[in-house]
């Protein structure tokens, strides 16, 4: 039978990664991963991403980084059953030179196209990646702090950050430090540093309502703790424990609303070992299976967009190339997969 | 004396405390129970711990005082951070699916005796709220707060709104809402609603990727 392999193009320019990938699915139930390329734009020290010079970036790299997906994948484009890209949520210039890319590779080799979202690919690939069947999830990236689950046919938000993301947080604070974004790893590093017998840790507001999380109280607090003298591994440490206390407080929490026995963590931040303590405490306490996403998947890439696409594609979100539209705010919660149907037009504009 | 009846209920491990029936004297009650978090750094884990066990308890007892009907405090030991409170029997809000919209209009009602009394509670959601006899008791006061800030009211109830949306497949989640403000505005007057109105359109759209209409 035809459909019951499927070979798909995943492209992905949210934000700092222009990625590609090529995955197939069987049967519809068995993934493979059979290429992966990406190229990460990289921002001056101690600044953050500006979407002009990531879009430069996405622009200047595109071509050779689908080539290098499709000669690894050992695929010509021709052979794909669909390009998907991803439509949102991101940074507008950012979006549109994948959806330039995609819609040109479909339209030259009569592939058909479809529109994805973003954070729904976090979660697909690590679904698959973790073999997990229905879990809550916990989106945690620069983009993402939300904690979210299935339910009948949209996405719904059981808790998520009132301002600032995770990865802002810590981009942010690395920033302060001088440090490049994304500075995820490096505020890691800086914190595992840190010793009691050096010094006392600066206390800092732990900010939860309900199941929802507020970082721009603690990044201040932090920023004047380290104004005042503290040093940067204690800050570290500091902004560490209490952000990453209070998002495993949420999820617990959020746990025990929904009664789920699984809990998927993705994105990228989701690449942070002391994090994946916390959460592994929190879930073994409570006789929960704990899914992480592997390192290497954490951040952006295509294979997340293609693992999407294939859920996406099912839903009828094949679009034609004009209709083909990104948007900068296409909340995962706003993803409606209950039409089957494939829809003409007017699809991601709404 | 009252005769003791056996109830059926099966400890509860929240996601912050542990919740038990236990035999208080002649009656049974409830014990709240903070334990140690694995998960958390212990210089941190015991300030919230202490700080929340001792708000929880002055906070009941001030709501009490506004009218609003939640447990009454039994005894309260700060050291093992436990407290023993009345035990109400009931169903939860969450659980009674086709409540009808007189009890959310008390719910909105007691949102505003709260809020007057400059109590924020913190986790207002339908798994906190008890339906026993006809009236709502507000149970789970352990992330509340003292504030007069309409920013904070407004969360209180935006966190309301989001466990209705959330929760609820029918569709009600929206006219149940109102029913919520009508009864906020039924204490608090319509101006105070619409201030609350004006700040939740505002926390909604400091969400990521808030749709601006």
């Amino acid at each position: 039978m035809k459909f019951s392999n499927l070979i798909c193009l995943g492209i992905e320019s949210t934000a700092h990664t222009f990625g590609a990938g090529v995955s197939e699915l069987e049967d519809g139930r068995d993934f493979r991963i059979i290429s992966d390329e990406k190229d990460v734009y990289k921002a001056p020290e101690g600044s953050g991403i500006h979407p002009r010079e990531a879009a430069r970036h996405h622009v200047e790299v595109c071509s050779e980084v689908i080539s290098r997906a499709l000669e690894n994948a050992k695929t010509r484009p021709n052979e794909l059953d669909f390009v998907a890209y991803s439509a949102g949520p991101g940074l507008g210039p950012c979006l549109r030179v994948g959806a330039v890319a995609a819609r040109s590779l479909a339209t030259y080799f009569g592939r058909e196209l479809v529109a994805v979202n973003h954070a729904v690919g976090h979660i697909e690939l690590g679904k698959f990646l973790a073999r997990l069947e229905n879990p809550l999830v916990l989106l945690i990236s620069g983009g993402h702090t939300a904690i979210v689950a299935n339910s009948y046919d949209s996405w719904r938000i059981y808790g998520e950050t009132l301002d600032l993301t995770l990865g802002q947080l810590l981009d942010q604070m690395g920033r302060y430090f001088g440090l490049s974004s994304p500075a995820g790893a490096k505020i890691e590093a800086l914190a595992s540093r840190f010793n009691y017998e050096d010094e006392s840790i600066p206390i800092l507001p732990y900010s939860i309502k309900g199941n929802d999380v507020s970082y721009s109280g603690l990044l201040s607090a932090a920023k004047e703790a380290f104004v005042n003298g503290k040093s940067k591994e204690s800050v570290s440490f500091s902004v560490q424990e209490t952000a990453f206390a209070l998002l495993t407080e949420a999820t617990e929490r959020a746990l025990s609303f929904t009664d789920k026995s699984e809990l998927l963590v993705t994105g990228g931040v989701a690449a942070n070992q002391r994090l994946s303590e916390m959460l592994n405490a929190m879930c073994e306490s409570r006789g929960v299976r704990l899914g992480v996403i592997p390192r290497q998947f954490a951040g952006d890439c295509g294979t997340q967009i293609a693992a999407a696409g294939f859920l996406f594609r099912d839903k009828g979100y094949v679009v034609n190339a004009k209709d083909a539209f990104v948007r900068q705010s296409w909340r995962i919660d706003l993803v409606d997969l209950e039409v089957k149907r494939p829809r003409e037009k007017g699809l991601i504009a709404n | 004396m009252k005769v003791q009846t056996k109830h059926e209920f099966p400890p509860i491990q929240g996601a912050e405390a542990k919740i038990e029936l236990v035999d208080w004297y002649i009656a049974p009650a409830i014990r709240k129970h903070r334990s140690r978090k694995a998960y958390r750094n212990d210089q941190l884990d015991w300030i919230l711990r202490t700080k929340r066990t001792k708000e929880e308890v002055e906070i009941l007892h001030q709501a009490k005082l506004t009218g609003v009907k939640c447990p009454k405090v039994l005894f309260v030991d700060p050291a093992s951070n436990e407290i023993i409170m009345e035990y109400i029997q009931g169903t939860l809000l969450k659980d009674l699916l086709e409540a009808g919209s007189g009890l959310f209009r008390i719910l909105g009602r007691y949102g505003a005796f709260l809020h007057l009394a400059g109590i924020i509670h913190g986790d207002l959601t339908t798994k906190n709220v008890i339906v026993t006899e006809g009236d709502l008791c507000l149970i789970d006061f352990g992330l509340s707060f003292f504030s007069d800030r309409v920013e904070d009211r407004a969360e209180d109830l935006h966190l309301l709104k989001q466990a209705l949306k959330s929760s609820d497949s029918s569709g009600n989640a929206a006219s149940r809402f109102d029913s919520v403000l009508e009864g906020y505005g039924d204490i608090a007057g319509i101006e105070s609603v619409l201030a609350i109105k004006r700040q939740i359109g505002k926390i909604e759209l400091r969400g990521r990727y808030a749709q601006v209409d």
